[in-house]
Parts: C-alpha cells; sequence; structure tokens
C-alpha cells in the first residue's frame, strides 16, 4: 500500500531550483553544456550528415533525383581499382613524410636544445616553412622544381648533374614527399623541443655523474621520456598527412597518370568536379575510418608508455 | 560616453547602409587576366550607368563550385553567372535565364553557338579564343621553312628547329586540362572526334585516334618538346617561349601577346601566328581544326535585378566595351568589329590569322559530365606521354571508362 500523494503543480521557485546547480558535479555539467552543445553543432551534426550522405546517390546537380543505395556508395569504392590504388598511395604518403619529418623534426629539436650563440635566431627561421601559406609554399617549389627554368636544376648544374623532370612519372611521388616534409618538420621539432625543456636537468646531471656516455644519456634517459611527446607528434602528423592537398594539388594534380593520386583529391575530384556527392561522403567516411584505426594505435601506446 | 555614442552612431550608419547604397551586381570570375578585364569593364560601365557591378575573384576550380553551390541554394547572391564556354554550360543550364530577345549579330556567330542550349540563347561571349599555331618567325626563316601546314611538315619542322637548347615544340602536358586540350587539336587535325555525335559513346578509339595520339606521344619520345613539359601547365608555354627555348606551340591565342611582349620576352618581335591549325591530309582534311573555348555572361534565374545584370552583360559584348577591352586588357574580343579594326590590328597584327583559325573552330562536346570525361582523358594521355601505357593501350583504357561514365 502506499501512501497517498497529493499532485502539486510545479512553482516557479521550483523550476529555478532545479536549474540551480546542487552539487559540484552538476555544476561542472552546466558549464560545459556550452562547449558539448556547440560541439555537437560543429561536429556531430556535419559528421551525421555526411553519414548519411554517403548512403545516399546524391549529385548535385541532380539533387531531386537522390536514391538511397545503402552500402552502394562504399561497395562501389572498394571494388574500384582507382580508389583503392588513391588509398594505398596515401598511407605510403603519409608513413614516408611523417618517419622523415619525426627522424628530422628530432634531431633538430636536439641540436637547438643546446645553447650556442645565435641559438633563437636558428629557431626562427628553422619554423619558417611552417609560417608560410602551403599553396605559396607549393607554387614557391613548383618553381624550383621546373626542369627548364628551375632553382634546384641550376644548381645540379653547377656540380654537372644533368637536369630532372622533378615532376614527372619517376620523380613527382618524392617531389611531393620533399615539399610536404620540408613544410611540416618545423612542426615536429617545435613539439618535441618543448617536450625536451620539460625534461629534468637532475636527470641529466645524475647519469652523467654516474658516467654514462652522451649516446647513453640520450638512449636510457632523454628517449624515454620523449616517447610520449614523439607520439603525440605523431598522431598530429599522421592525421594532418593522411588527408593531405594542397601540395599535391598545386605540383601535381594527382599526375603523372595518377601516380600521385592521394585521397584528399580523390574526394576533391569527386565532390567538386563530378558533385557525386554521395561517393564523396563515402570517400571521406572512409578516409576518417582509416585515420582513425591509426590514431587509435597510436593512442593505444602512449596509453601503455604512459603506464609504464 | 563620447565612445559610447560613436560606436552607436556607427551601427546606426552601418544598419542603413544597406537599403540606400546603389545597387550593386555580383559577379564571380576566375582570377587573373579575365578577372583583370572584367573589373576593368566594371569599373567602365559603373562610370556610364552608376550600377555597381563587384567582380569577386577566386582560382578558376573555386569559381566553378562557389557559384554553382549559389545557384543550386537559389541564394540570390550571384546575379551574373561566368560560363566557361560549352565546359560549365550543360551544369548551368539550369539556373540561367534565356537571352533570346538580345540582339547578337554584332559577335561572332561560332561563338554565340557557343551558349546555346536547346536552341535557347543562355550567355553572350564576352572573351573567346581558339588554339592556335604561334611560331617562331625567325627560326623557321633561318632553316628555310614555311610555317607546317600538314602534321608531316609539323613534325618535319620541329625536328629541324630542334637543336642548340631550341625544342622544335613546347606543349602543356601535365595530367588534367591543360594536356586534354593540348591533345584535342592533334585529334581534330587527324579527323578524329572525342564522342560519337550522340554523345552516348567514345568515339577517340578509331584509327584516325589512334594516329593522332601516336603522333602526338611520338613528338615527345623524340625529344622534340622540353623534358619538363610533362609539369607544364599552359603558363609554362608562355614562359617556355618568351625565355626564347621553343619554336612552335599551339596554344591559346591571347598567349602571342604575352609571348610577343617587349616587357615580358625575350623574342618580342619574332613570333607570328599561323593561319590554321595543321591538318592530316589522309583524314580528308583541307584545314586544321581548332578548339575554342573562354567566357560568356549570363543572367542568374535567381538574381534580384535581373535586368541590370543584362545591361551589364550586353555592354560588355558591344563593340565599343570589346574594341575597349582587346586594346586596353589583351582580351580575346568576340565581336567581329574589332578584329577589322586599326587600332586592334596595331596592338596585335596577327589578328587577321586568328579569325580565319576560328572559322574552322569546333568545341568540346556539350555534356553535364564533361570534368569526368576529362579527367579519364587526362589520366590516360598521361599514362600514354609517360611511357607506362602504350598509345593504343591509353585510349582503349580511356574508351572503357568514358563510356562508363556516360
Amino acid at each position: 500500500m502506499h501512501s497517498p500523494t497529493t499532485f502539486r503543480p510545479p512553482t516557479a521557485a521550483a523550476g529555478l531550483q532545479r536549474l540551480i546547480p546542487r552539487s559540484d558535479r552538476s555544476l561542472a555539467y552546466t558549464l560545459l553544456a556550452p562547449a558539448i552543445l556547440t560541439l555537437l553543432v560543429i561536429l556531430l551534426v556535419p559528421l551525421a550528415y555526411n553519414l548519411w550522405l554517403s548512403t545516399y546517390q546524391y549529385n548535385l546537380l541532380r539533387p531531386r533525383q537522390t536514391a538511397f543505395t545503402g552500402l552502394g556508395n562504399y561497395i562501389d569504392i572498394l571494388t574500384n581499382p582507382a580508389h583503392l590504388n588513391a588509398l594505398w598511395i596515401t598511407v605510403a604518403f603519409t608513413a614516408f613524410a611523417v618517419l622523415a619529418q619525426t627522424l628530422i623534426g628530432t634531431a633538430l629539436a636536439l641540436l637547438l636544445n643546446i645553447d650556442f650563440p645565435g641559438n633563437h635566431l636558428v629557431r626562427t627561421l628553422v619554423l619558417m616553412p611552417m609560417l608560410i601559406s602551403e599553396v605559396v609554399a607549393a607554387l614557391s617549389w613548383r618553381l624550383i622544381f621546373h626542369t627548364e627554368f628551375g632553382l634546384l636544376n641550376a644548381l645540379l648544374g653547377v656540380v654537372g648533374i644533368g637536369p630532372k623532370v622533378w615532376l614527372g612519372e619517376d620523380l613527382s611521388f618524392v617531389s611531393v614527399l620533399v615539399v610536404e616534409i620540408w613544410q611540416h618538420t618545423p612542426f615536429v621539432m617545435l613539439i618535441i623541443l618543448a617536450g625536451l625543456q620539460t625534461i629534468p636537468n637532475e636527470l641529466i646531471e645524475a647519469s652523467r655523474v654516474d658516467g654514462a656516455s652522451r649516446w647513453q644519456r640520450f638512449r636510457f634517459v632523454v628517449l624515454p621520456l620523449l616517447v610520449p611527446i614523439i607520439l603525440l607528434a605523431l598522431v598530429f602528423r599522421t592525421m594532418f598527412t593522411l588527408r593531405v592537398f594542397t601540395p599535391v594539388w598545386v605540383l601535381t594534380s594527382g599526375g603523372p597518370a595518377d601516380s600521385t593520386l592521394v585521397i584528399g583529391i580523390d574526394i576533391y575530384r569527386t565532390a567538386f568536379r563530378y558533385y557525386d556527392l554521395g561517393a564523396a561522403a563515402a570517400l571521406s567516411i572512409i578516409l576518417l575510418v582509416v585515420t582513425l584505426i591509426i590514431t587509435l594505435a597510436y593512442m593505444r601506446l602512449l596509453r601503455r608508455e604512459a603506464l609504464s | 560616453m563620447f565612445a559610447r555614442a560613436l560606436v552607436a552612431a556607427a551601427a546606426l550608419l552601418a544598419l542603413t547602409a544597406g537599403p540606400l547604397a546603389a545597387q550593386t551586381l555580383n559577379l564571380l570570375v576566375s582570377a587573373g587576366g579575365s578577372g583583370r578585364t572584367f573589373e576593368s569593364s566594371a569599373n567602365q560601365f559603373r562610370e556610364q550607368t552608376g550600377i555597381n557591378v563587384r567582380v569577386i575573384q577566386y582560382p578558376y576550380a573555386e569559381v566553378r563550385e562557389k557559384q554553382l553551390l549559389e545557384l543550386v541554394g537559389q541564394t540570390g547572391n550571384i546575379d551574373i553567372v561566368s560560363i566557361d564556354g560549352s565546359i560549365w554550360l550543360p551544369e548551368l543550364t539550369p539556373f540561367l535565364k534565356p537571352l533570346d530577345d538580345v540582339n547578337t549579330s554584332n559577335l561572332i556567330p561560332s561563338m554565340v553557338d557557343l551558349f546555346r542550349s536547346d536552341g535557347k540563347l543562355l550567355a553572350l561571349p564576352v572573351r573567346i579564343a581558339g588554339w592556335v599555331l604561334i611560331y617562331r618567325k625567325d627560326l623557321l626563316d633561318q632553316a628555310g621553312l614555311t610555317p607546317p601546314k600538314t602534321w608531316a611538315e609539323f613534325r618535319a619542322a620541329a625536328t629541324t628547329l630542334t637543336k642548340d637548347g631550341v625544342y622544335g615544340f613546347v606543349p602543356a602536358l601535365k595530367q588534367g586540362n591543360y594536356l586534354v586540350v593540348q591533345w584535342i587539336p592533334f585529334l581534330f587535325g587527324h579527323g578524329g572526334a572525342i564522342l560519337t555525335p550522340d554523345k552516348k559513346h567514345a568515339a577517340f578509339n578509331t584509327p584516325a585516334g589512334l594516329k593522332a595520339t601516336e603522333y602526338f606521344v611520338g613528338l615527345v619520345k623524340d625529344g622534340l618538346v622540353p623534358p619538363g613539359a610533362k609539369a607544364y601547365e599552359q603558363s609554362d608555354i608562355i614562359t617556355a617561349m618568351s625565355q626564347g627555348i621553343g619554336a612552335m606551340a599551339i596554344t591559346y591565342s591571347p598567349y602571342y601577346l604575352n609571348m610577343n611582349s617587349a616587357k615580358e620576352s625575350k623574342v618580342a618581335g619574332k613570333l607570328d601566328i599561323a593561319p590554321f591549325l595543321p591538318y592530316d591530309p589522309d583524314a580528308g582534311l583541307k584545314t586544321g581544326r581548332t578548339l575554342i573555348s573562354g567566357w560568356g555572361f549570363g543572367v542568374a534565374d535567381s538574381s534580384r535585378h535581373p535586368d541590370e545584370a543584362k545591361q551589364f552583360i550586353q555592354f560588355i559584348a558591344g563593340d565599343s566595351e570589346q574594341k575597349r577591352i582587346a586594346v586596353d586588357n589583351n582580351n580575346a574580343p568576340t565581336s567581329a568589329a574589332v578584329y577589322r579594326d586599326p587600332d586592334y590590328l596595331k596592338a596585335f597584327p596577327a589578328a587577321a590569322s586568328v579569325l580565319t583559325a576560328l572559322e574552322s573552330a569546333e568545341d568540346r562536346p556539350l555534356i553535364e559530365n564533361w570534368t569526368e570525361v576529362e579527367d579519364i582523358l587526362a589520366r590516360e594521355l598521361s599514362a600514354a606521354i609517360s611511357g607506362l601505357k602504350t598509345p593504343q593501350q591509353a585510349l582503349s583504357d580511356a574508351e572503357k571508362a568514358v563510356n562508363a561514365a556516360l
């Protein structure tokens, strides 16, 4: 048997009370609400729309003739050698670029962590490529790579090496890679340099007292402490490089013979040259999944590092 | 207190300025030469009529994309629609107001026809040119050659002139639009076609198409073009010719003015234009067949100022403005009278040759998914030029892909 209750209409005061946070936790939620709402609007809504779009046959020129295809767009992409090739080229491009950026970036950071006269000037100079707009940088490199009038072939000519077709079928992949590495290594360097400065000097002093050589100090003291930072730089650079577009578009437009066709260009062509928004959405979801898989693998490594 | 009053006044001014300001027409155009030309016309138009035309410049690809998005969304933000010949017309047709009541008798008929769809006139041509053969007169004279009339003569001249750091022929072969439009005059000039007349199937994988493609690839393979041409865009043709490393180029006629300008070129005054592109006599042709393309302006269906937009288009396609921008801005005129105008002939002595070359003009097929066809052709031609595929293999693969796309 339950006691009879009388219904009481909510008063204005009660409504207000509900709004006022009663504990610390609800205060936190209240304060987080605007940020979460913003994220929902600018992140989840477009993502959901894209997901929805990827299950439709939707051409911008015929917006009224849309048709639900389910996984049709995905099956088309995953059975089309041209798209798979683009995916493969993107992964290979990212692997080479990120590896080189990390190695060079770490080396530069170690170098610039040493105090020497003019250190700050050198740091600023090394950061320059990162500060230049991608289009401007790529256009400048297009001039440098020019077979007949470019700086690179002119310099090689001085040391007796004949001209090379930098953006031809043999070298275009490497040339675009060089531009990508050149432009984004400073970012890796900056992160690692910041990481290096957080390593307590006492540890290094102690290892020195214990008789560790320069290499041993790096290998057993500095590097283990740097790993989480390097992984962080890797996550960022991998995510950004997987969607590379500008240098490839400016330098080769995906050519010669689609040999530098990265997925970013594939998506752009599909969406804005063919207006096939359904297929483009599916391609971008596939790119997102690939990025997520790689990022999650990094995160797992990062967590293991943190635990050890 | 004073600052607050100032802010309030500024806000009030900003709010009222909109409706009070003179009406403004919006037009998106491709940045660069076209952008500068149309900007100067907009200034001229404002001086004469008091109507503002805001000329917004973007790179070519972005103009296409942004303009179409505005038109599909019926935003009314675009009043004047810029159309790159037959490439953009099919996709823009549903968003244009017909201009059938406009008098076009001053304009070159083949150029006006570029902007007709199902018999309706949708835009006026304002900047159109064709692909012409530009050659170094001094080098040909020295070698005792006349401008080549047939493809056989063209190859012979290219072979003779390739020496001492000069290449016989300078093409743009970077994968993309450049490569395809470079190849088309070779295809047409061998009697080939891109699509069947019903536009439902590829028509380039024929004996004529193969002959043209093998000839085209042969020029590259045999070293008659600069090695870097595989990465050239149209602008690189201008550079190579201006720097004196090229003897002949088949390119957009207005580039002649850049190559021949004393300010920009090392070979100014040494260039000329052939009246026709080379042809293949075995294909039963009497002249080469060029490609025309360029810009036309139409009125957006969703425009809030259609009458003013139409007025601007008629202004810029009129004889006097066509002459002014041809002389001042190197614009490729669409009015026939300009080609006979003494002032224009002084700036562009080869204009008469251009006019004859344009008479045999033809354009790309009017299909909605031309860009897809173009990308397929670009990829396969790029493979043929790089030696990754034989011309036959490239054409067969392209045919399969194009038929699937159509």
